[in-house]
């Protein structure tokens, strides 16, 4: 995954890149950055299981914010009511977790970077944005932790739903 | 979750909520505050903001750090009975003295 990984380290440089005074141009495009580092993680890992390789970009094209956004609330919003069924330790339970936590991270990045690119008047600070970036480098750890899992692979496919799968 | 409108929320239960986690939290939580606006997705949301200490704000800690309010702040305002996205933002004390930022104090 070079280009999401490249975009993730291309966020910690712009969020760290004045010492002192951070600029706010560099705070607010380190934040958009860390959300497109996500939404490239997901829509290559999606495009990756179109069998021939040439058309993986235009696969990869028909993912949406929006639409990715609903899905990653869905299923974060139907993980919260599995959780609360109080479900057995092990490997299914920690699956669910990495999901969980990958799709958290997706809807709320959406709204940090919808800030930072569109709403001016909302200043930032280092601290907060090294704290999206780094939730967002935990949601990349996620998924190499599941990315074979069927439960991943299924979430994937959900994510070119242009509505709500249920 | 079902989303409600700003109106039928107990705002109450959040403020009282927000003020046990913000001492419960304390000294590495300065001050937590929040407003309600609809997110991107068009939902009725809380937004908070929550000023933390420099100590608690340290590279090698602030993951944690985050981790925990968070899960605090969520646990006692009861998030999943409210019906409300929840995004959070911080920031340290240096920081809001050097920004200056009036949304970030105490009104």
């Amino acid at each position: 995954m070079p280009f999401p990984n490249d975009l993730l380290e291309q966020a910690r440089h712009l969020a760290n890149r004045e010492p002192k005074r951070p600029k706010q141009a560099s705070l607010r495009r380190a934040v958009s950055t860390a959300y497109y580092a996500l939404f490239h993680l997901l829509s290559t890992e999606t495009a990756k299981n179109w069998k021939r390789p040439a058309e993986r970009f235009t696969v990869a094209r028909m993912l949406d914010h929006a639409p990715m956004a609903r899905v990653c609330t869905a299923k974060r919003d139907e993980l919260n009511v599995q959780f609360k069924t109080r479900p057995r330790p092990g490997h299914d339970l920690n699956v669910f977790k990495h999901l969980h936590a990958i799709t958290n991270t997706f809807v709320n990045m959406l709204q940090h970077r919808h800030t930072a690119d569109y709403n001016g008047a909302v200043k930032w600070s280092r601290t907060d944005v090294l704290e999206k970036i780094e939730s967002v480098e935990a949601a990349f750890q996620s998924w190499r932790e599941i990315r074979d899992e069927h439960e991943a692979q299924n979430f994937l496919v959900t994510l070119l739903l242009k509505e709500r799968k249920n | 979750m079902p989303i409600v409108p700003r109106g039928l929320v107990d705002q109450g239960k959040i403020r009282v909520g927000a003020q046990r986690a913000e001492r419960a939290l304390a000294p590495d939580v300065i001050r937590i505050m929040y407003s309600f606006a609809e997110d991107v997705q068009g939902n009725s949301s809380l937004f908070f903001r929550i000023v933390i200490s420099d100590a608690a704000s340290t590279p090698a800690k602030l993951r944690e750090t985050t981790q925990r309010i968070i899960s605090k702040v969520l646990h006692e305002i009861r998030a999943e009975e409210l019906g409300l996205q929840t995004y959070f933002n911080f920031r340290n004390k240096s920081e809001q003295a050097m920004l200056r930022d009036p949304f970030w104090e105490r009104q």
